[in-house]
């Protein structure tokens, strides 16, 4: 079967971008082997364990399974997108400082579904972010840290915004 | 990687029932595609075409009629705005409560519950609840429409009666009465549910009227218990209390389990004992604390 591609405009890490993308291609093979973004990981490849987290329009999703074509005209943001001009982004400096990580493979999945959690909810209690976090799988911290990460972060953006 | 298929972006409900007739079981509809694109993923299905409806203007409407206290929601609904939603709350805390707990918070952002209801996967919450609450669906094609309620819309494991050509184009959920109390217990060792249980009982004059009692994951579709259903229908809260275990070893005598990795048959009914006991128990407790 010889499809047509599907040409793609959208927002990548903040940029402008173009690409042409078949139906059948997933998102995760569309930012690792096609935009060279190897950030994103794949591990269970059924929407359960996060490592493939992306934020689409700010909402996390699970890259594994979704379609790539499903980003146009839309806001894409990958695991190396988040540092800005000034810096680490607040989350990965409180992954560091408290040790929110071992191996590093689910990171970047729990960097932005931690983002996703603070942009909704800028001052999450620990039982709410417990619950939402419970959408992402560690196999090395036993969670503890990656939830203290997430505290610090929270209280630093918020005092930067104030 | 996904074997290769034909996509089709149809820009109205018309175009997308003559492509389904046309293309038939060939095709399949795309909306979040959370339950699709893994059995594309794992071969499961063997489609050539795939109808995303996500172009078609109005199908995302989620919205309360105060007026026939009815909730009416939209195929393209996704599992996070129902969580979200204040009306859904206001209204409807049960599925809020649900909602909250299905899969995680990836899959409900994508997933839409009119997909979850269609996909007919058994190991699923929405259904258990929504045939307690008495949803209904509406089907459309280009002969007209039909609404079914969602009980009889299952048909057996990962079907239901909707023919090739027909898409869900709402889904109805009347506003459980005032005096209605209910519960939703879920036993959920893994991704999905392995037992799910939902009971609704209107209460008047002291006793109970009208009763639901759904069990959930264990049978090709969401069952009810309608023999322990009858008998509690003008039992008073005390009466159904005393009972609460005699109706949940009833209602694990006819459910159908299936033996998996999760577990064997007589030990998912002895989870569907114990939610039954345990929901039933609970919704005469708050009747009796109501009185």
């Amino acid at each position: 079967m010889n499809e047509p591609m599907i040409p793609l405009r959208f927002r990548l890490n903040g940029q402008e971008c173009r690409a042409e993308v078949d139906g059948a291609d997933l998102l995760i093979d569309f930012i690792r082997d096609r935009l060279g973004l190897t950030g994103t990981k794949r591990s269970c490849d059924m929407e359960i364990c996060g490592a493939c987290t992306v934020l689409l329009d700010g909402k996390a999703i699970s890259s594994c399974s979704v379609f790539a074509f499903e980003v146009d005209g839309r806001d894409l943001l990958t695991i190396e997108g988040l540092a800005g001009r000034e810096g680490l982004h607040p989350l990965q400096q409180a992954f560091i400082d408290c040790g929110g990580f071992q191996c590093g493979f689910c990171t970047p999945g729990m960097i932005l579904l931690a983002k996703s959690l603070l942009d909704e909810n800028p001052d999450p209690t620990v039982e709410e972010i417990r619950e939402y976090m419970d959408a992402n799988i560690c196999r090395c911290t036993g969670y503890q840290m990656i939830i203290e990460s997430i505290q610090q972060a929270a209280k630093r953006m918020n005092r930067e915004r104030t | 990687m996904i074997a290769p298929f034909t996509l089709h972006w149809p820009q109205s409900l018309r175009e997308a029932s003559s492509l389904l007739a046309e293309l038939r079981a060939q095709a399949r509809i795309l909306a979040g595609g959370s339950e699709l694109i893994l059995l594309l993923k794992m071969g499961l299905a063997d489609v050539s075409h795939i109808v995303d409806i996500k172009r078609i203007p109005g199908l995302g409407g989620l919205e309360y009629d105060a007026g026939a206290k009815r909730l009416r929601i939209g195929p393209l609904v996704t599992h996070r705005t129902l969580e979200k939603s204040e009306v859904v709350r206001n209204h409807f805390p049960l599925i809020v409560e649900m909602e909250k707990q299905l899969a995680n918070v990836r899959i409900r952002n994508v997933g839409t519950l009119a997909g979850n209801l269609s996909f007919a996967e058994p190991h699923a919450d929405p259904g258990t609840l929504l045939v307690a609450h008495d949803a209904t669906v509406t089907l459309t094609n280009d002969e007209g429409e039909r609404v079914l309620n969602l009980e009889d819309f299952f048909l057996d494991y990962y079907e239901t009666v909707s023919k090739n050509d027909e898409l869900l184009v709402e889904i109805t959920i009347p506003k459980p009465a005032e005096n209605c109390l209910g519960a939703y217990l879920r036993f959920c060792p893994g991704e999905r549910p392995m037992v799910g249980v939902a009971l609704l009982a209107d209460w008047n004059n002291g006793v109970c009227s009208k009763l639901r009692l759904v069990l959930g994951c264990v049978g090709p579709k969401p069952l009810r218990a309608r023999d322990a259903e009858g008998w509690m229908v003008g039992k008073s809260p005390e009466e159904i209390q005393a009972e609460a275990d005699a109706i949940g070893t009833q209602a694990a005598r006819i459910c159908q389990p299936l033996e998996d990795i999760w577990g064997s048959v007589e030990y998912k009914k002895q989870i569907v004992k114990t939610l039954v006991a345990r929901a039933v128990s609970a919704v005469a407790e708050k009747a009796t604390a109501r009185e």
